[in-house]
């Protein structure tokens, strides 16, 4: 085959770009850590990049709403253990002002304190957190209770519908409750009307009276105490859920690290070896093209 | 016998032979560079003796010949169509694909912020800052699908424009090939071979542009006719193209005598950007609405459920659209809700702290709602972008491809027809020798007729 002029310069060429474009390509890698830079390097991993990142973005998401969660839970957990707390010493406090010993002073006495009690769980029960109140269920901004002129606590202006958030994918948890479910349950008056009972009671001095007052203190002890246990199942399912899910952000990083990033490695020995053949490309090149025959013509 | 009379005119003859081998050789080096150009090679014949006694009258130039391989430069010009398409469809591609922008940071990323900005409404529905959140993040998206689909409309708006560069330039070099043919059919045989090393080359450069098919006339010259026959040059007559725009978008049409031949063409340039711009952006651009058109629909569906802040439900949350049609052009948050962030319906029931319709919203995120239920937005777009990064691969390594086989046939024309320098100097070497000898024959011839002139005149 004859060997022109144009065809060895030619070959050259395409000897020193081929390996200038390969070199380049891992100076790439190398300075920005990335071997994914454009969909056309690997459109199949760039495509997968895409999902993982959303997964991941995703991941991130529930954590976050996880941890709003957390925190306006341990706010109610904390205001239901003072209601729980505050319930049974409105029972304790109506036991003490029955019995044939007990004076007019200490049934009074024992009716302010109750009276104490009860102002003590409507101000737990209309407390709000970032603007909502607790236990005012969907109604958001509208104070749950409150009292009129005459200081009686009117009935409950919350909503039944209690409002969760999604801490995973299908898994709410709920962060506003119904403060009625509480206050009322199934009983035919609410807690609060239940106080108003035990100070008549406490001030008459009437045991039937005290007697079923504390029935109903007591089972909106054992309401509070139950919705107090679902707050705690809450906070553990959150727990739970934000190690899952943090879990699944690393190796959902590690994906995407695996797809998109550069083995820095590969890419520094890939770098040196194309650094080689581009040297080795500029001599073969400059050596073939150095001398013809009319270098030994005499002049 | 012949006398040295006839000597001198042998040696005389053949001077000036050896130095047109010179000249040839010359005019090889003086062309190593020149494209297109096929060596030169002359050739000798010995003259034929006058009598069977006679040693013969030298030798003398029969003519000059330009080493060429037809099928060799056939098989060029039937590859360089297909090279000059993938190189052009690759070149718009990758302007589309360099629009695309980094993953996770264009529109998927647009997307996962405008759900995350929905999930944290579901977590504080009454919170004003949630629901300006809202308002930013949803307009950054249809900002980033208007972004995008203008960078396809101008992507398509450039590949259009290289249609009609490409027309115009396919026109200019026809124009130059009827002025070869024209010269050629004035000019002689021997006066022919640089014009057939230029018309080699405008054949070349012509079929990077467009496939044509070139019929060899009598006189050197070509007919040149492109897609279904349709002529382009005819002797001295040329039939120029035209790109004509068309309804409803204005992009071109290929013209040939009044007539519409773009889906006629069938290799070059002008097909990789007819390719690019009626084939793959108007898929990019449907597949980019079809997942506007599809956010829409689903986030309005949910919106018009849900109740605001004031208690109004069945409100649009985006302006809604029409079709599908432009729809990444079109997309923007509806008017009034923009305008009132309470206006956006977080709650499922009417109530103001319910957030059932926002959590429905941030949902949506992993909802299954295109390409049949089978993929979520952020899926859709990455669909998106894998075909957009498996065209332009495909496009680069064919168009790779294409260029390798063209220079391997490059290699084996250059192996026929290039200027080999080395040989060039034996060329050199070997008319150089010839002269001298000749000369010194000459010379020699001269020295023996002065001795019989110097006996003559004693």
């Amino acid at each position: 085959m004859r060997l022109t002029f144009a065809a060895s310069m030619r070959d050259a060429y395409d000897g020193i770009a081929s390996a200038a474009e390969r070199m380049i390509k891992y100076q790439r890698q190398v300075s920005t850590g990335i071997r994914v830079a454009q969909p056309s390097d690997d459109p199949s991993a760039a495509a997968t990049t895409i999902s993982e990142k959303a997964a991941h973005a995703s991941y991130e998401q529930y954590v976050q709403a996880g941890d709003s969660a957390e925190s306006r839970l341990a706010v109610a957990d904390t205001l239901l253990s003072d209601v729980i707390d505050k319930l049974a010493a409105a029972r304790t406090a109506i036991l003490a002002t029955q019995g044939s010993e007990t004076t007019d002073a200490q049934r009074e006495n024992g009716a302010q304190e109750l009276a104490s009690l009860r102002d003590a769980i409507l101000e737990d029960l209309t407390t709000s957190f970032r603007g909502t109140y607790v236990f005012g269920g969907a109604a958001g901004t509208v104070r749950p209770y409150s009292k009129d002129g005459a200081g009686v606590v009117q009935p409950y202006a919350g909503s039944a519908r209690e409002m969760t958030v999604d801490i995973d994918r299908n898994r709410p948890a709920t962060v506003v409750f119904n403060g009625e479910a509480i206050v009322r349950g199934n009983d035919t008056t609410d807690l609060f009307t239940a106080f108003e009972d035990a100070i008549a009671a406490a001030r008459s001095g009437d045991a039937d009276a005290a007697h079923t007052a504390s029935g109903a203190l007591q089972r909106a002890f054992d309401r509070a105490s139950q919705t107090q246990s679902t707050v705690g199942t809450s906070l553990r399912a959150i727990e739970d859920h934000s190690l899952r899910l943090e879990a699944a952000g690393r190796a959902s990083t590690e994906r995407v690290a695996s797809l998109e990033e550069a083995n820095m490695a590969e890419a520094i020995s890939g770098l040196q070896q194309a650094e080689t053949a581009y040297n080795a490309a500029l001599g073969a090149a400059a050596r073939t093209t150095r001398r013809s025959l009319f270098d030994f013509l005499p002049m | 016998m012949s006398g040295l009379y006839t000597s001198l005119t042998m040696a005389a003859r053949a001077l000036s032979a050896q130095q047109m081998g010179l000249e040839v050789t010359g005019n090889n080096i003086a062309n190593v560079n020149t494209a297109g150009y096929a060596r030169r090679t002359i050739d000798f014949a010995a003259v034929k003796p006058e009598s069977s006694l006679s040693a013969g009258n030298g030798v003398e130039v029969t003519g000059i010949r330009s080493i060429r391989d037809r099928l060799l430069e056939r098989r060029v010009l039937e590859e360089v169509p297909s090279e000059g398409r993938a190189q052009q469809l690759t070149e718009i591609l990758q302007v589309v694909e360099s629009g695309i922008g980094a993953t996770g940071q264009s529109i998927d990323g647009r997307l996962t912020e405008m759900f995350g900005s929905f999930s944290r409404l579901a977590d504080a529905p009454t919170s004003a800052v949630a629901r300006a959140d809202v308002l930013n993040t949803a307009d950054e998206l249809a900002q980033s699908f208007h972004e995008m689909a203008g960078r396809l409309s101008d992507a398509q708006r450039q590949a259009d424009t290289r249609v009609r560069s490409t027309v115009e330039e396919i026109n200019a070099l026809a124009e130059q090939i009827r002025s070869l043919n024209h010269s050629m059919g004035a000019s002689g045989p021997e006066g022919r071979l640089p014009l057939q090393d230029q018309m080699s080359n405008l054949l070349r450069s012509l079929n990077n542009l467009v496939n044509v098919d070139v019929v060899q006339r009598n006189d050197g010259g070509v007919d040149i006719t492109v897609g279904s026959g349709r002529a382009l040059v005819i002797a001295d007559e040329v039939y120029p193209l035209e790109a004509v725009s068309q309804p409803p978008n204005g992009l071109a049409a290929v013209m040939a005598g009044g007539m519409d031949i773009t889906s006629e063409l069938r290799g070059g340039r002008i097909v990789g950007a007819i390719e690019a711009r009626d084939v793959n952006i108007p898929d990019y651009m449907t597949r980019l609405d079809t997942i506007a058109y599809e956010l829409v629909n689903q986030v309005n569906a949910i919106h018009q459920a849900g109740f605001d802040q004031l208690g109004n439900t069945n409100q649009d949350f985006f302006a809604p659209l029409a079709s599908a049609d432009g729809a990444a052009r079109l997309i923007n948050v509806d008017g009034a809700v923009r305008a009132d962030s309470r206006l956006i319906a977080a709650a499922s029931v009417n109530e103001v702290g319910d957030n059932g319709a926002a959590k429905q919203l941030a949902n949506l995120r992993d909802a299954l709602v295109l390409e049949g239920n089978s993929a979520t937005l952020v899926d859709s777009w990455s669909h998106f972008a894998f075909r957009v990064g498996r065209d332009t691969r495909a496009a680069l390594d064919g168009s790779k491809a294409q260029s390798d086989i063209v220079e391997q046939i490059d290699a084996l024309r250059d192996a026929v027809s290039g200027v080999s320098l080395d040989e060039e100097a034996v060329q050199m070497i070997k008319f150089q020798r010839a002269y001298e000898a000749n000369a010194r024959f000459f010379s020699t011839i001269d020295q023996t007729l002065t001795i019989l002139f110097s006996i003559v005149g004693r």
